[in-house]
């Protein structure tokens, strides 16, 4: 009985303690980011030469975390697909294909530099040709989407949609058999009226949303950093 | 009130009943307990009570002589020391004789088990005989019943006198309340075998037709009835008993449903009904649950309809307009507009002195190369031109590789090798919008190092510059609007901020224009997509990147125009007559189900 208390105790004092650990832990990286992130604020508004300075020094301590985070995130990468790759899971073929070209482009791009003559290959010959491919096949997909449009939900707003797809597109181009006058002054209008309205609404609300998250961190109600 | 079954039963010889009614024995005529409580006999029987002296014993005309013995028998040593409930007991008695016509011929009963008993059990017999007499059984020895004075008495002989009549006739009643009497009172048991039980199977009255005692009864018969002391008449039948002494005997038990069911059994409706639209509806799902159970043949197909026929068809279509419009060069579609915002950045790239620095960020991602470059090719052939040193950067991982690539394309569409000092890139700028935010601060400090790793600096063309105010320019290309309104919001906060340009594709155009258009410019010149990049090449004089595309883009946007125009056309089609045909569908199910 007495061992079972001795190690009861024992427990309980150990789960304190690492409690108390975790406590500290984040009290430590609160108190950091509050105090960073008011420093950086007040830099902003305060013109103060030492507020300005320690407020440099933390961005290039921001810029250089960043960089580390993107090998660390470069690694974890590399890591899961050749995890995927030994352990023989479905699509291991595509990892393989991934860690060698991974490998390719970093020894391409250490070994000379991110614009030498074979890292502009890679890019020219593989990057660019995949990305462009994607997007022309984004346009094929847009226009059948914009013509299955009308089968599916045949309404008024549909045919609304497609009529200002439309109005656009005529009024990009001017072809004399197609020309049609006032049709650029209409798609301007679209463009520069219509689409605005609408795009000056949504920074709108990035903007509220941006203010209230950074407001959040800098008074600790969102603690992204405890892990 | 408590009536006995003795009190309904009618007198034949009474002067006082029409000849049509049973004749009433009434209990009071059986010996001296005939003064009864007024208020337990029904009046007509005091009446009667009243009408006969005390005593007499009547010699009922139409009975058998062992009927007047026995009534005989009951009137010995009465006194006035018996008690009133044993008095009432041989009212009972006494009114359970029920005349029996004497010309009936029972059938014999075996009854051989009844000896049998009495020779297994002889002891029984011998102590009955040999108990000490009692001082009131040898003062009162008329009182034992005569089949126990006549002990030579067969059982056989004495279970032969018939209870009931075979049938009953007119004016007689079926009483088989007798036998119930017997049973609900085992202490008179002997009795039973000796005078009540009858020796043949009564005879079960006619199914659903009430016997004439029953329809005579008054109402106190109901309450007996009703408490199980005698059965209902008509239902005698039903209850007979199959098996053991008792066979033959009907209602000597009351039936379990009389005891546990009072009350009429609810009836319930157990046919359902179904009107015709349900039936309707069960034959379609009868329909459909069978159609599972059948292979369903295979669904044909519009090959109009079906999507990667539509997608493929949609590419090769497009891809057939591109090559004829590079091959034929049709159409050709007219030079856009002039616009004064693309005017005005011109001016302002003309107007800038030579030597000066342009910061250009290259933030636009490989897929929008073709667009940004076009929009941005004469722009920076421009600017290599007038001897403006230009410094690229990015805040995307592919950024230097872009930057490169567009310098390449400077220098393909310029026939010339660009100057070494006609540019410096400083590649990539980790940390987003911080990263940015420390650039736009400090930009020797965070990137002092070419792509090249060559020190940036430390060329003479750039070594003026110490921040962000020794730019000329700022030249943000991008097709992200994110990322466009990150470099407007660190730039906003710079008190030497210099103007901003903005070289955008045309899906940012309306997220970034808000920033141009508004009263105090964050962003004060603006290029969007390949239409700008013409206009800017048709004022620079400068047919390059942007030119050449244009009459393919012109097919392109034609070819789209078509296409959404046909298909959707189809579609619409597609669509009416696939709701017709489920129009049909539905209008045969319903034919088949109605």
């Amino acid at each position: 009985m007495g061992v079972n208390l001795i190690n009861s105790c024992g427990h309980y004092l150990e789960n304190h303690r690492l409690a108390m650990k975790h406590q500290i832990k984040i009290i430590l990286l609160s108190a950091i980011a509050l105090l960073t992130g008011a420093i950086v604020l007040a830099g902003f508004f305060i013109k103060i030469p030492l507020l300005s300075e320690i407020r440099n020094y933390l961005l290039r301590w921001a810029v250089i975390l960043a960089a580390v985070g993107l090998l660390i995130g470069l690694k974890n990468l590399l890591a899961v697909h050749w995890n995927k790759t030994v352990k023989s899971q479905p699509g291991a073929f595509y990892s393989v294909v991934l860690i060698l070209f991974f490998l390719v482009t970093l020894v391409a791009g250490i070994i000379a530099s991110p614009t030498s003559s074979w890292s502009m290959w890679i890019y020219r010959s593989i990057l660019l040709p995949i990305e462009t491919s994607l997007l022309a096949i984004l346009a094929v997909i847009l226009i059948y989407t914009a013509t299955r449009l009308l089968y599916h939900r045949p309404n008024w707003f549909s045919f609304v949609f497609i009529l200002t797809i439309l109005i656009v597109l005529f009024g990009s181009v001017t072809i004399l058999p197609l020309n049609v006058p006032g049709l650029t002054d209409i798609r301007n209008w679209i463009i520069q009226t219509g689409a605005i309205g609408g795009a000056r609404g949504l920074l709108i609300g990035v903007a509220l949303g941006t203010v209230a998250t950074g407001l959040r961190l800098l008074m600790g109600a969102d603690r992204p950093y405890e892990g | 009130m408590t009536e006995t079954h003795s009190d309904i039963t009618p007198n034949p010889t009474s002067p006082e009943q029409p000849e049509n009614q049973e004749p009433v024995t009434p209990a009071s005529a059986a010996g001296p307990v005939a003064p009864q409580p007024a208020d337990n006999l029904p009046e007509w029987i005091t009446r009667d009570l009243a009408e006969k002296p005390a005593g007499a014993t009547p010699e009922k005309p139409g009975a058998a002589g062992w009927q007047n013995q026995a009534m005989d028998r009951d009137n010995l040593g009465r006194d006035e020391t018996i008690p009133d409930w044993i008095k009432n007991l041989e009212i009972h008695d006494a009114n359970r004789d029920t005349p029996i016509p004497p010309d009936t011929t029972p059938e014999p009963v075996d009854l051989s088990w009844l000896a049998e008993l009495e020779s297994l059990a002889p002891e029984a017999t011998e102590t009955i005989e040999t108990l000490p007499s009692t001082p009131q059984a040898e003062a009162e020895p008329a009182q034992l019943p005569a089949w126990l004075r006549q002990p030579s008495v067969q059982p056989d002989e004495r279970l032969n006198h018939p209870a009931v009549p075979e049938q009953p006739t007119p004016g007689e009643s079926f009483q088989p309340k007798a036998v119930e009497k017997t049973v609900d009172q085992p202490v008179e048991s002997p009795r039973l075998l000796s005078d009540e039980i009858p020796t043949e199977p009564l005879p079960a009255a006619p199914t659903g037709q009430a016997a004439p005692t029953v329809q005579a009864a008054p109402t106190g018969q109901a309450a007996l009835e009703g408490q199980g002391i005698i059965n209902q008449p008509g239902t005698g039948g039903q209850n007979e008993v199959q098996t053991g002494p008792l066979a033959g005997i009907t209602d000597l038990l009351p039936p379990e449903h009389a005891v546990l069911q009072l009350t009429k059994p609810p009836s319930y409706l157990t046919k359902l009904q179904v009107p015709e639209v349900q039936q309707g509806h069960i034959r379609l799902l009868e329909e459909m649950v069978n159609s599972e159970a059948t292979p369903a043949s295979p669904r044909r197909i519009l090959l109009v309809a079906s999507q990667p026929f539509l997608r493929i068809l949609i590419a090769i279509i497009l891809l057939a307009v591109l090559f004829g419009s590079l091959l034929t060069g049709f159409p050709n579609p007219q030079q856009p507009a002039f616009s004064s915002q693309t005017r005005a950045v011109y001016n302002a790239i003309e107007t800038a002195p030579a030597g000066t620095h342009v910061l250009v960020a290259i933030d636009y991602e490989p897929g929008f190369t073709d667009e940004m470059e076009a929009a941005s090719t004469a722009l920076m052939s421009q600017l290599i031109s007038k001897g403006i040193h230009l410094v690229l950067v990015s805040t995307s991982p592919t950024g230097p590789m872009q930057a490169k690539h567009l310098m390449n394309t400077i220098q393909a569409y310029s026939h010339s090798q660009l100057p070494s000092e006609a540019y410096i890139n400083l590649g990539f700028i980790p940390g987003g919008a911080a990263g940015l935010a420390s650039f736009l601060q400090s930009p020797r400090e965070l990137l002092p190092l070419t792509v090249e790793q060559n020190l940036a600096w430390d060329d003479p063309a750039f070594s003026s510059i110490s921040g962000t105010g020794d730019f000329y320019l700022i030249a943000i290309l991008t097709e992200k609007p994110a990322t466009a309104r990150d470099w407007v919001e660190q730039l906003q906060q710079r008190p030497d901020k210099p103007p901003v340009l903005m070289i955008l594709s045309t899906q940012a155009e309306p997220f970034i224009r808000p920033y141009y258009e508004a009263a105090d410019q964050q962003v004060q010149y603006l290029l969007a997509g390949l239409a700008d990049g013409v206009r800017y090449e048709n004022l620079a004089g400068n047919s390059s990147v942007a030119s050449s595309y244009w009459k393919l883009y012109g097919a392109g946007v034609l070819a789209a125009i078509g296409l959404l125009i046909f298909f959707s056309v189809l579609n619409i089609a597609l669509m009416i007559w696939a709701q017709n045909q489920a129009r049909n569908k539905n209008t045969r199910n319903n034919k088949v189900g109605l």
